[in-house]
């Protein structure tokens, strides 16, 4: 009894400080975060007045823009599909995603109420008042990374 | 200053011999605390409960589960435990892991040889969600699951509600062995809050969490993602948006919960503040932000510190009560 109780405390402690030891990630240079033993680093990161990320843009013939789908990208949750987007986009792989897109498109039971002529990836940066504020929807800066025509 | 001799239980070599009296409130107030004993069916529940949230995940995300798989090399970034790989395992494999997975989460869940079956599920349970981690973003809403498994899988937790109970049909009682478990739990559960807590004060935003300012960029950061990602703005966001107040509120409702979290084990009534309010912050995040925390918003994360077995001892008197008198009604005539 004494032996399975000591054995109990013992794994106890060890199991608190190993969910405990990521915390020190949070001074570290480069943290590195894990599975299940996390820091959360999520909503820690400070943000800036704007903001900008890697998406995939439509352009209908008639020239207006449209933001397509994650789910066109890659299979996963949201953020996932996302930072594989990003990961295409720096690795300058853009147009094999688009190649990929593209087939999703053709294979989309609801088609668009428009016709694509255009798919690209872009690393756009917005304003992020404007954006929820004012509804502005267009980028203070745009860079294209990839486009296809369709 | 009064000396207090010897321990009633055992020897404590890590102690100096002659210790104050102090030091025995204290460690008579932590063995109480940890060796609280509990009914082997309030365990019982907590295995049926995590083993249903997580088969619920494994069958609801299984055609996702397998696409990823099937993804390619390069979006996977090894993590954790399965760090060594050098690359995604086959399709096929993953396929067999993931069917061996579901069969022996239902075998956890009916308790059917846990003795070898729980730490079993708990340890692939642990290497599955590691591996699904590895493609490009880990996700941490699956944490508190995964550790409830880790440490209910190691434990005498099929002495109820269980096939290995009906087969050795002997009252089992309450004893901490059961309760211990639970404890641990509870502890491991504050503990995940307070890390995510002091990793907001501790980055770059520190005690700017607290205004509102911050929060309200990091909800907005979050929203405009899903706009440029083809997604859906939640209405709540854009009715609170203008109002910096309110997300002043919510953060410092959110350190309070995350940094506090500890001291919701101090009393009873402070545990269940914290976990209905800790819950709604779940909801709350939900509804701004449209993010999902299926095991916390369910409270499921929570049941460790509710004595559950009650609701069950309950229902059963309750039933029993009314069978018998249908049984007197029906003698009566």
């Amino acid at each position: 009894m004494v032996k399975e109780k000591h054995l109990a405390i013992w794994g106890s402690v060890l199991l608190i400080a190993v969910i405990l030891a990521p915390i020190k990630e949070n001074w570290k240079a480069k943290p590195k975060d894990s599975f299940p033993f996390s820091y959360y680093p999520m909503f820690s990161k400070k943000r800036g007045e704007t903001y900008g990320m890697y998406y995939l843009l439509g352009v209908d013939t008639l020239g207006q823009r449209h933001f397509l789908s994650y789910k066109l990208a890659g299979t996963g949750g949201f953020n996932q599909v996302r930072r594989q987007i990003a990961k295409c986009a720096k690795k300058g792989d853009g147009s094999e995603l688009l190649d990929r897109v593209e087939q999703q498109l053709k294979r989309k039971k609801k088609p668009f109420s428009y016709s694509l002529s255009e798919i690209k990836l872009v690393k756009g940066e917005y304003h992020l008042e404007h954006f929820f504020e004012d509804m502005e929807r267009l980028p203070i800066a745009e860079k294209v990374m990839a486009t296809k025509k369709l | 200053m009064k000396i207090w001799k010897g321990f009633p239980l055992q020897r404590r070599s890590w102690l100096p011999k002659n210790y104050s009296m102090k030091t025995k409130r204290i460690i008579d107030r932590l063995q109480a605390f940890w060796f609280a004993p509990a009914p082997a069916e309030r365990l019982a529940i907590l295995r049926i409960g995590t083993g249903g949230f997580a088969l619920w995940y494994l069958l609801s995300r299984f055609s996702m589960l397998r696409r990823m798989a099937r993804g390619g090399e390069a979006h996977f970034e090894a993590i954790g435990l399965v760090a060594e790989l050098g690359g995604p395992i086959p399709p096929l494999a993953f396929d067999a892991v993931l069917y061996i997975l579901i069969g022996l989460n239902l075998l956890y869940i009916l308790g059917w040889k846990f003795k070898y079956i729980g730490p079993l599920f708990a340890t692939l349970l642990l290497l599955f969600l590691t591996y699904r981690n590895s493609w490009a973003m880990i996700y941490h809403n699956r944490n508190a699951l995964v550790l409830q498994v880790l440490i209910i899988g190691w434990t005498t937790a099929a002495d109820a509600f269980s096939l290995d109970a009906l087969r050795s049909r002997t009252l089992k009682g309450i004893h901490w062995r059961y309760g211990l478990p639970i404890k641990l739990i509870c502890v491991a559960t504050v503990c995940t809050y307070f890390v995510s807590g002091v990793a907001k004060v501790a980055g770059d935003l520190s005690w700017e969490w607290a205004t509102g300012e911050a929060l309200r960029s990091q909800v907005a950061v979050d929203a405009i993602r899903k706009v440029l990602l083809g997604g859906e703005l939640e209405p709540v966001f854009m009715w609170i948006y203008p109002y910096t107040w309110v997300f002043m509120v919510m953060g410092i409702t959110t350190l309070i919960l995350e940094l506090g979290a500890p001291f919701a084990l101090w009393k009873k009534r402070l545990t269940w503040v914290w976990v209905v309010l800790t819950w709604l912050m779940h909801w709350g995040i939900f509804f701004v932000m449209g993010i999902r925390f299926r095991y916390q918003m369910t409270g499921l994360i929570f049941l460790a510190f509710f004595d559950t077995e009650k609701v069950w001892f309950g229902l059963k008197q309750w039933y029993s009560k009314n069978v018998q008198r249908s049984n007197r009604t029906l003698s009566s005539y």
